[in-house]
């Protein structure tokens, strides 16, 4: 619920994720300066920002960056990262002691043979998985009673759902503070694996964990609409309605589907809801919103 | 894990004589802290000559998070007490029912007595679900185990005159007519000025006040101590004189349920603090009422230097906030934050999960409103219905069904059904997390 603005570090990352453009060789990305001024631009209050990539912690300049969003008044720093370099516990230090508290860790699944596979680099998953043990154990230095905040984005593909409920059970025991499902399918249907997200969503839930799900529009998450991370901040990317959502209650306020699932089944699936007992309820959650991406994309929550 | 901790700095036990009643006060604590209550319940014995010589009372706090029944056990089996005094809230009642149980096999001939708001308003129910207890102190305690003890230990009187206990005789549960509340607080003896507690940084708490002037449903001290009883501020004076010339003690707390109730009070005890605290000792928390805090308040809580205060709202919603007659100014709250925050004072909000009319979303906009106007921290707590809050006494007018046993949790409400409240529990984890954890 905090707004994070979002700040793109650059493209360059240490995996080769399938259908996923950033490589190690990739474009060295935006200049520390470049990156400042990003920051610097946006306006009070400056709740939290977001470094994004690509891989953000292969950045030989991010403590420095670390740093300038403090100085910038920045009062919460938070990394997406796909947490192989957190493994190395004097960085993971140096990190939290620069100011990073904040940790969003993107895995694909709780098994090497999945993980590995979609990462494309053997391996990756026990370093990911050590860094994420290391941040549970870890303290913010000077705070002997704070811990930082660890998240778990979890991106849904065709080669990873299957097994979702085997990486739920497995992260559950690493005690994250809360794990995102995001849809990022292009070609599977999303109806059809519904009912693995369902169930992922109550086996968080059966071990205390909360857990939200990103580019699922509302009508297919039908008595799961808590857990729609698009009713508490604003889609992350541009996202649009489509014919069928003219004939649902929560036209007004739910952002639709991702624009670049626009050609896929995913636009199909999409069916209006007639009547729902939290209209009113969500109408007034929602109408307050608020975040601001660096690109310009921005949605303030006063749709309709 | 903080070592049990006794308190037993007075000296005074040492004139008490062989044949002298034992007397020990038990509570569970949050870890590190000390009972005030019992502090307050020993002073007030001690002030009675005619005990003085004839009650051996010993003070002893565990921390509830870290030490069980048996630890507890450990120490009263060396000392085997005639009466244990538990301290009862609902976050203790659990471990509070198992130390009475095995005690009672080890030490049949003990009289085990509960106290506090946990126990006072349903005494019978727990003397009847009990046969470990033997008595319960029903509201305020001290004038009443004073005249308990005076029973025990000096044979003064019958003990169905004592008024405000409830006891069981012949397997009857009997409850005495109750206790007015003491009138004139300062007749109550300081612990720190008596001896009977020795202060200690962060956990501290000096009492300014008894009682509320509101009535909040879910709260108890508003409908059992209507109107608001005041220490003296000489009293005030002294016991803060006394905290902070204590060494280490470089900070502390104020119990008063609103601190900036009365401006004319408020400037009054500023200065005090300030003309005594020579050390600079912060005050950690008192509560307040955010929407009477305007430019003045915060100077004033500046001068008594205050860290850091605790405020509402529960809920930003005006419907439940009226169901509750909790008082509440949207605007007037949000200029009080805002006011603080700009003081440097920070601020805790705290909003409750579960009340009747909330709902998952309603309680989710609660939070966003309340994140919006950017207090330091934020607290969320599932709604405890307390024994004799409103909500305890009528639930049926509310909708709501909650946990016969302590901690009394809401199960759910006819708009918060239980699995709405359990998710809006998962989620106030991370989300207070995510708000609280943060740069300076």
């Amino acid at each position: 619920m905090v707004p994070f603005h979002e700040v793109f570090v650059g493209s360059r990352c240490n995996l080769q994720c399938r259908q996923c453009a950033a490589r190690a060789s990739g474009v060295a990305g935006r200049s520390k300066s470049e990156l400042i001024a990003a920051m610097s631009a946006f306006t009070e209050p400056r709740e939290g920002v977001l470094l994004s990539g690509g891989e953000p912690l292969i950045r030989s300049d991010i403590i420095e960056l670390i740093q300038a969003a403090r100085e910038l008044g920045f009062p919460r720093i938070r990394l997406r990262t796909n947490g192989t370099p957190l493994a190395d516990p004097r960085f993971l230090h140096h990190l939290l002691s620069a100011g990073c508290q904040h940790f969003e860790i993107k895995l694909f699944a709780g098994e090497p043979r999945f993980h590995d596979r979609i990462s494309g680099v053997s391996g990756s998953l026990e370093q990911t998985w050590a860094g994420i043990e290391l941040l549970r154990r870890a303290v913010i230095p000077g705070r002997r009673d704070q811990q930082p905040f660890v998240g778990i984005l979890i991106p849904l593909r065709e080669d990873n759902v299957t097994i979702l409920p085997e990486t739920i059970l497995a992260l559950v025991a690493l005690r994250p503070d809360r794990i995102v499902l995001s849809w990022e399918i292009a070609t599977e249907s999303v109806s059809r694996t519904l009912p693995a997200i369902r169930n992922a969503v109550n086996l968080a839930l059966l071990n205390r964990t909360w857990m939200l799900t990103e580019n699922i529009p509302l009508c297919l998450m039908k008595d799961l609409e808590v857990h729609v991370a698009e009713l508490y901040l604003p889609p992350r990317t541009s996202h649009e309605q489509v014919t069928q959502c003219r004939r649902c209650v929560f036209r007004e306020f739910c952002p639709g589907i991702p624009s670049r699932s626009l050609k896929t089944r995913l636009s199909q699936e999409i069916k209006p809801v007639s009547t729902s007992v939290h209209l009113e309820a969500i109408r007034s959650l929602v109408r307050g919103r608020r975040i601001r991406h660096e690109n310009g994309y921005e949605a303030d929550g006063e749709a309709g | 894990m903080t070592p049990p901790f006794l308190n037993c700095c007075s000296g005074q036990e040492t004139e008490v004589l062989m044949a002298a009643l034992t007397v020990t006060l038990v509570s569970f604590n949050a870890e590190g802290h000390f009972s005030l209550a019992n502090g307050y319940l020993k002073a007030y014995v001690h002030e009675d000559r005619s005990l003085r010589h004839r009650v051996d009372l010993d003070l002893v706090d565990f921390a509830v998070e870290n030490h069980d029944a048996r630890q507890a056990l450990f120490y009263l089996s060396h000392r085997m007490p005639r009466v244990l005094g538990l301290s009862c809230y609902c976050w203790n009642m659990e471990v509070n029912l198992e130390l009475a149980r095995i005690y009672k096999a080890v030490a049949p001939a003990s009289l085990i007595v509960l106290g506090g708001p946990e126990v006072g308003p349903i005494a019978e129910r727990y003397l009847r679900d009990n046969y470990a207890v033997d008595l319960v102190v029903r509201g305020e305690g001290e004038a009443t185990f004073r005249e308990l003890l005076r029973h025990l230990a000096a044979g003064e009187g019958a003990l169905e005159e004592i008024h405000g206990i409830s006891y069981r005789r012949d397997g009857t549960v009997i409850s005495t007519p109750d206790r007015p509340p003491i009138a004139d607080l300062d007749e109550i003896p300081s612990p720190y000025l008596t001896g009977v507690l020795a202060p200690r940084d962060r956990v501290t708490y000096v009492e300014t006040s008894r009682g509320c002037p509101y009535r909040c449903a879910y709260c108890y001290e508003g409908r059992h101590f209507p109107g608001v009883r005041l220490f003296s501020e000489r009293r005030i004076q002294r016991e803060i004189e006394t905290v902070v010339r204590t060494p280490g003690v470089r900070s502390f707390h104020l119990v008063d349920s609103v601190f900036n109730l009365n401006k004319e009070r408020l400037r009054r005890l500023a200065r005090l603090i300030s003309e005594v605290n020579q050390t600079g000792a912060q005050i950690l928390t008192v509560e307040i009422l955010a929407d009477l805090v305007d430019e003045e308040t915060t100077e004033l809580l500046r001068l008594a230097n205050v860290a850091s205060v605790e405020t509402g709202p529960q809920t930003v919603h005006a419907d439940t906030l009226a169901l509750m007659r909790r008082p509440h100014r949207a605007d007037a709250f949000a200029r009080g934050v805002r006011l603080l925050r700009e003081a440097g004072i920070e601020v805790l909000c705290d909003l409750i999960i579960g009340l009747p009319g909330d709902n998952f979303f309603r309680f989710a906009q609660s939070i966003r409103e309340v994140m919006e106007l950017r207090p330091t921290t934020l607290v969320f707590s599932i709604l405890h219905v307390l024994p004799g809050t409103d909500l305890y006494e009528d639930p049926p007018h509310y909708g709501l069904r909650f946990d016969a046993r302590a901690p009394h949790l809401v199960i759910d409400t006819d708009t918060f059904p239980f699995a709405e409240i359990d998710r809006a529990v998962l989620m106030s984890i991370p989300v207070a997390k995510e708000y609280n954890v943060r740069l300076d």
